[in-house]
């Protein structure tokens, strides 16, 4: 592995866990908006595995959302290298 | 995940489509943000299924031409002047677009018809992100700073955009 990957991905990883903490709990512009006005939320139809960036078996909040934080960062990198890496292979074959 | 504060009972949080379009140019951007509003969507609960497609136009497509408004100023302000004007107000402008797109999405659903529909939604919504596009100018602009000081060649990278062939 390059020595730029390496080194980004370890300040990503502390930054992940420096600002944690720091992250505001207050709700965002679009909830703010709901709640101004009143809108009661439809129930979802979707029962994500790790909602709202916390992790049901981890009973400290800090670690669970460090870690769903963390997995979705990963997954995030590896989906996104994946796809690159198909657009690259299929522009070569093209030869343009 | 990460919100910042904007004013007290109000947060934040940065979009990240015109840092994307800055360096990759307009269509990697569509393609970055819609992988990440679907594995948020689905892992986290965050946006929602449902509201999927709202998203990425909101926070993909209209932040990927906010690369239009850099690139415009850019060409008018040069030097180290104009990438920061450039990068801080595309990216403020894609905040604020984004949220009146949602506002108009919001305003002509049904769940909203009774709260004033757009007449309601569109203003609230761009108030907020007028103010919440400060930070995500202050955060791109800061990023982008930085990032040319260590690896100016990042910004050289070939970009993704209809013009390019």
């Amino acid at each position: 592995m390059e020595r730029w990957v390496k080194k980004t991905l370890v300040a990503t990883i502390v930054a992940l866990a420096m600002l944690i903490p720091l992250a505001s709990t207050f709700p965002d512009g679009l909830e703010r908006v709901v709640e101004t006005l009143g809108v009661k939320a439809e129930t979802g139809v979707w029962h994500a595995p790790m909602p709202d960036y916390t992790i049901d078996v981890i009973t400290n909040s800090y670690v669970s959302t460090f870690t769903a934080g963390l997995t979705g960062f990963l997954i995030v990198l590896v989906v996104t290298w994946l796809i690159g890496k198909a657009a690259w292979v299929r522009k070569a074959k093209r030869g343009t | 995940m990460l919100n910042f504060p904007v004013v007290i009972g109000t947060s934040g949080h940065i979009v990240g489509g015109t840092l994307i379009a800055i360096f990759l140019g307009p269509y990697a951007t569509i393609i970055s943000q819609t992988i990440i509003l679907v594995i948020q969507a689905f892992l986290f609960s965050d946006g929602g299924i449902t509201a999927l497609g709202a998203n990425v136009f909101n926070m993909g497509v209209v932040s990927a031409l906010s690369y239009y408004v850099y690139t415009a100023i850019r060409m008018g302000v040069h030097g180290k002047e104009g990438l920061i004007t450039a990068t801080s107000i595309a990216s403020w402008a894609s905040t604020v677009l984004g949220a009146v797109a949602c506002g108009f999405e919001l305003g002509v659903s049904s769940t909203f018809q009774p709260y004033g529909g757009v007449a309601m939604t569109v203003p609230i919504m761009a108030l907020w992100h007028a103010l919440i596009g400060l930070g995500e100018a202050f955060i791109t602009s800061s990023i982008v700073t930085y990032t040319v000081k260590v690896r100016p060649d990042l910004l050289e990278l070939e970009k993704l955009a209809p013009h390019v062939r």
